[in-house]
C-alpha cells in the first residue's frame, strides 16, 4: 500500500520510495528511507497529510504521499526483512529507532489521558488506540 | 556591535590578531539566524517556520585575539542541491575562504539534524556543534549524554547554547577558535564494506587530481552519490568505480549510524505529551482548517483598522501642533507665500498625513510578527494545500503570499524557498495582490469616508478581494498552461512555541522603521514632486492647480479611467503619483486639496467637500472602485525592482505590469458599471 492510503493514527514502515530523483533525495534526507516508521497524525480526505518521522512533522502533498510505498507496521516483524535491501555488513540494527520508542510512548500516554478526560471526542480516541497498543508491545 | 571578551581585544600587544570566517550551517527552522543575531548584535529576521532566511548574510565579531567573521546562511536539510537558497548554503560550505562551521542542530530532532552534521564532517573543514533548543529538550523531559555525544561524532566540541535566551555563547567561541587550530579528523563512520573500498580509492583518485582539495573523501562520497555538481566540476574517469549510484546505501548508512549516536545518547523520562499535537488538532483540522485560517486573518485585519483607529488622536494632536507650528513659525519668518506653500502643503501634508497611519501599522505587523513565531504559517502552508493544488500551485507557495500581507519586496524574495523556476514565477506573478500594508493607508481613509457604517468591513474585503483575485489568475494561468494539479507539498511542520517578545519587537521595530525611512525618502520627494507638479504650468507659478502640469497629465487619463468611476484628473494624478510607492496616493489627496492631515475628521470631510466640488457624483461606488483599482494595478518600484531581480527577465516583469494595469481597469470597471445597475 502506499502512504497516501494510510490511516489517521497508523504506525507504518517505509518499504520504498518511486518518486522524481529530485524528491526521493530530498525525503531520504529529511530521513525517510526504507524500514523508518512513519505515524500518520493528521490527514484530509483526499489531500496532504502530517506525518511524525524521527522526531519531526512533515506534511506531505497527496503526489508525494502516493508514491510511497509502506506496510503496516507492527513494531519488531518490520525489522530483520527490511534490512534485507541493504548492502551487506550494515543492515538496519533494529528497525525502531529510540526517537519511535519515545513517539509511541508518548501517543499512548497521551491516548490514557484522553480517554481520562471523558469528554474527549469519540473518533478521537478510536483513533489513538492503535498506537496505544503498539507503544505496549513494543515496550514490552 | 562587537564583543570584545576576556582580556583580549586589540590591546593584544605584539600579538597579531587572527581573522577566520565562519559559516553558521543547519537545519532549517533550527536557530542559526537568532544565534547569528546574538553573536554578532544583527537584527535579522527571525520566525518560526522554515525559510525564513533566503539569502547569506554576513556579521562581525570578536574573540579574544580573532575577528570572526560570520556567515548567516539559509537552513539545509543535506549537502544535496534542491531548492535556490539550498544551493547558496552548499556554496558557502565548500568555498575555500570558509575556516570552520559552526553546525547549529536543533536539540530536540537530533535524530534528523545529525544527518547534516555528518554530510559536513566528511568536508573535514573544523566543525563545531551548536546544540540549540536544550530548553525544549528539558521540557519534553529528554536527556543528552554530553560525554558520549562528541565521542561519536570524531571528538568535535559540542556546546549546548541557548540562541534566544544567549547562554553558552562565549563557550561556543571559545570551542571554536580552538578546535580551529587542532584541525579534523574525516572518518567517522564505516559505510559498508563494499562502498568503502570504492571510497577510499575514489579518494586517492581525487587527492591525486585535486592536491589542493581539503575534502577529497567528501568528495569521493559524493562522486559515489552520482551528485550531478561534483561529477561536473571534476571530469575525472570514475566509471569503473562509481558504476552506478550509491547513494540510497550511503543515506542508510549514515542514518543506521544516526540511530546508533541516539540511542546512546538520549534518555527520555516521559514526562509531557507535545501540547502541539493538541492545538494541531484544530488548526490542521480537515473541514476546520480553512474557516480557522480565515478567521485568524479576519481577527488581524479586525485589530488593525479598530485598534489602530483608536490610537490614531495621538498622532492627530501631534500633528496638528507641528502645522500649525510651522505654519506660524513660517509667518514671523516672513518667507515667501509659495515656500510657505510647499513646506506645509505639500511636505508637511504628504509626509504626515502617512505618519499618522503608523499605529494601523504597528497593529498590522505586531499581528503578522506573532503568528510567524508562533509556528502557524507552516500550517497555513498544509491547510491551504488543497486550494492552492488545484491552481497548480503547491501549499508552499502561500507563505509568501502571507508575507505580502505585510510587504510585497521580502514576500518576492522568499518565493526563493519554491523548487521550480516555473513555480516561482507564478507565485510572483500574484503576490502583489496581496494587499500589502502600503496600501493600508488608502483603505482606511477611504473606507472611513465613504462608508462611515462600516469602514473595518470596507477594508477587510479589499484583502478578500486581493486573495480571491490571486487565486482565481493562479488558476486562470493554471488552465492556459493545461497544468496539472499540483500536490507535492513537502514541509517540515515546527513545534509551536510562545512567540518570543525579542524577536517580536525586532520585527516590528525593522518593519516600522522601513515604514519611517520610505516616509523620510520616498513619499517625501514624491509630495514635494506633486506640489510641484500642481503648482506650476505652462506660464510658471500657477495659481489654480487645475492649469498646472499636474492636471495636464491627470486630464490625459481622465477619458481612460471614466468607465471605472475614476474620471477625475485629480485620480489620474493619485493613481500615476502612487507607483512610486501605494501611501502616495493619499499623500497626493492631502496635496491635492491642501489638507493637513488627511487621516483626521476633518481633513476627510475636506476631501469628500473638495471632491464634491469637482466631481458631485463621486459616490461609495466610485470610492470602492478607486480602492479596487489600487489593490490591483502596477505594485510600487521597490517590488517592480525586486521583481526584476528575482527572476532576472525585463520581459517577464513589463508582461505582469501591463498584465496588472488591465486587470486593474477592468476589474474596477466591470465592478462600477454593474454598481451603476444598482446603486441607480
Amino acid at each position: 500500500m502506499t502512504l497516501y492510503e494510510a490511516q489517521k493514527g497508523g504506525s507504518y514502515c517505509v518499504e520504498g520510495l518511486c518518486v522524481e530523483p529530485a524528491i526521493t533525495r530530498r525525503l531520504q534526507a529529511l530521513g525517510l528511507n526504507d524500514g523508518t516508521i512513519v505515524n500518520i497524525l493528521n490527514r484530509k480526505k483526499h489531500g496532504a497529510l502530517i506525518v511524525q518521522v524521527r522526531g519531526t512533522r512533515l506534511a506531505l502533498g497527496k503526489h508525494i504521499s502516493s508514491s510511497i510505498q509502506v506496510s503496516e507496521s507492527s513494531g519488531e516483524e518490520a525489522g530483520p526483512e527490511d534490512g534485507k535491501g541493504l548492502a551487506d555488513g550494515m543492515g538496519l540494527h533494529g528497525i525502531c529507532t529510540v526517537e519511535d520508542r519515545i513517539l509511541a510512548e508518548k501517543t499512548a500516554a497521551e491516548g490514557k489521558v484522553s480517554a481520562e478526560g471523558g469528554d474527549a471526542a469519540a473518533p478521537d480516541r478510536a483513533e489513538e488506540e492503535a498506537p496505544q497498543k503498539e507503544g505496549k508491545s513494543r515496550e514490552s | 556591535m562587537n564583543r570584545n571578551i576576556g582580556i583580549g581585544g586589540k590591546k593584544t600587544g605584539g600579538k597579531e590578531r587572527r581573522h577566520i570566517n565562519v559559516a553558521c550551517i543547519g537545519n532549517p527552522n533550527c536557530g542559526k539566524t537568532t544565534l547569528f543575531n546574538a553573536l554578532t548584535g544583527s537584527r535579522l529576521k527571525v520566525a518560526n517556520w522554515p525559510g525564513v532566511t533566503v539569502e547569506r548574510m554576513e556579521g562581525e565579531t570578536s574573540y579574544e585575539d580573532t575577528d570572526i567573521t560570520l556567515i548567516d546562511t539559509p537552513g539545509i536539510y543535506s549537502l544535496t542541491c534542491y531548492t535556490i537558497e539550498e544551493k547558496v548554503t552548499r556554496k558557502c560550505a565548500m568555498d575555500d575562504d570558509i575556516d570552520a562551521i559552526i553546525n547549529v542542530v536543533d536539540a530536540s530532532s537530533l535524530e534528523r539534524n545529525l544527518y547534516l552534521t555528518l554530510q559536513l564532517l566528511e568536508l573535514g573543514k573544523p566543525v563545531v556543534l551548536a546544540l540549540n533548543m536544550m530548553d525544549v529538550v528539558k521540557e519534553r523531559g529528554m536527556e543528552l549524554d554530553m560525554h558520549r555525544l562528541p565521542e561519536m561524532l570524531g571528538g568535535i566540541p559540542v556546546v549546548p547554547v541557548s540562541a534566544a535566551r544567549r547562554t553558552g555563547l562565549d563557550i561556543l567561541l571559545h570551542a571554536l577558535i580552538h578546535h580551529c587550530e587542532e584541525g579534523m579528523e574525516e572518518y567517522i563512520l564505516d559505510y559498508p564494506p563494499k562502498i568503502e573500498e570504492r571510497i577510499v580509492k575514489l579518494t586517492a583518485l581525487m587527492r591525486e587530481n585535486y592536491p589542493s582539495h581539503c575534502s577529497a573523501r567528501w568528495h569521493a562520497i559524493k562522486l559515489l552519490e552520482d551528485d550531478e555538481e561534483v561529477r561536473k566540476d571534476h571530469p575525472i574517469s570514475v566509471d569503473s568505480l562509481a558504476d552506478r549510484s550509491y547513494e540510497k546505501e550511503i543515506i542508510q548508512s549514515k542514518y543506521a549510524y544516526i540511530e546508533k549516536v541516539v540511542q546512546e545518547i538520549l534518555f527520555y523520562k516521559g514526562k509531557k505529551a507535545a501540547s502541539t499535537d493538541r492545538i494541531d488538532r484544530l488548526l490542521t483540522h480537515p473541514i476546520w482548517g480553512i474557516p480557522v485560517f480565515l478567521l485568524i486573518m479576519c481577527l488581524v485585519f479586525f485589530l488593525t483598522f479598530t485598534v489602530g483607529d483608536a490610537l490614531k488622536g495621538v498622532f492627530e494632536i501631534g500633528l496638528d501642533m507641528v502645522t500649525e507650528g510651522a505654519a506660524g513659525i513660517l509667518e514671523s519668518m516672513g518667507v515667501a507665500a509659495w515656500l510657505k506653500s510647499l513646506i506645509v502643503e505639500g511636505i508637511i501634508a504628504g509626509v504626515g498625513g502617512i505618519l499618522t497611519f503608523i499605529p494601523n501599522i504597528f497593529i498590522l505587523f505586531l499581528a503578522l510578527a506573532v503568528l510567524e513565531d508562533s509556528g502557524y504559517m507552516a500550517r497555513v502552508a498544509y491547510v491551504m494545500d488543497s486550494v492552492m493544488g488545484r491552481v497548480g500551485l503547491s501549499g508552499k507557495a502561500f507563505l509568501p503570499m502571507i508575507l505580502g500581507f505585510g510587504c510585497t519586496v521580502p514576500a518576492i524574495m522568499a518565493t526563493r524557498a519554491l523548487e521550480t523556476e516555473h513555480d516561482r514565477r507564478k507565485t510572483m506573478l500574484v503576490t502583489p495582490f496581496m494587499s500589502c500594508s502600503a496600501r493600508l493607508p488608502v483603505y482606511v481613509l477611504f473606507s472611513d469616508i465613504f462608508f462611515p457604517e462600516c469602514p473595518a468591513v470596507a477594508a477587510f474585503s479589499m484583502y478578500v478581494v486581493g486573495m480571491a483575485i490571486a487565486i482565481l489568475v493562479a488558476l486562470v494561468v493554471n488552465r492556459l498552461e493545461r497544468g496539472k494539479i499540483n500536490d507535492s507539498l513537502l514541509i517540515e511542520l515546527p513545534e509551536y512555541k510562545r512567540p518570543n517578545a525579542r524577536t517580536i519587537r525586532i520585527y516590528v521595530w525593522n518593519k516600522l522603521k522601513d515604514y519611517l525611512s520610505k516616509a523620510g525618502t520616498t513619499i517625501f520627494i514624491a509630495s514635494i514632486a506633486i506640489w510641484l507638479a500642481l503648482n506650476f504650468g505652462m506660464w510658471g507659478l500657477v495659481e489654480d492647480p487645475a492649469d498646472s502640469f499636474g492636471a495636464m497629465l491627470g486630464r490625459v487619463l481622465v477619458p481612460v479611467l471614466a468607465p471605472a468611476g475614476l474620471g477625475m484628473w485629480q485620480v489620474g494624478v493619485a493613481l500615476l503619483s502612487g507607483i512610486s510607492a501605494k501611501e502616495v496616493v493619499v499623500s497626493s489627496f492631502a496635496v491635492l486639496f491642501g489638507v493637513a492631515n488627511a487621516n483626521s475628521e476633518a481633513g476627510m470631510a475636506a476631501i469628500l467637500e473638495n471632491i464634491h466640488k469637482v466631481n458631485p457624483a463621486f459616490g461609495s461606488l466610485n470610492a470602492y472602485c478607486l480602492m479596487l483599482f489600487c489593490l490591483l494595478y502596477i505594485p510600487c518600484v521597490a517590488t517592480v525592482a525586486t521583481i526584476k531581480k528575482e527572476s532576472g527577465s525585463w520581459r517577464f516583469t513589463l508582461g505582469m505590469m501591463a498584465f496588472q494595469l488591465l486587470l486593474a481597469w477592468s476589474v474596477s470597471t466591470a465592478v462600477f458599471q454593474l454598481g451603476s445597475l444598482f446603486v441607480g
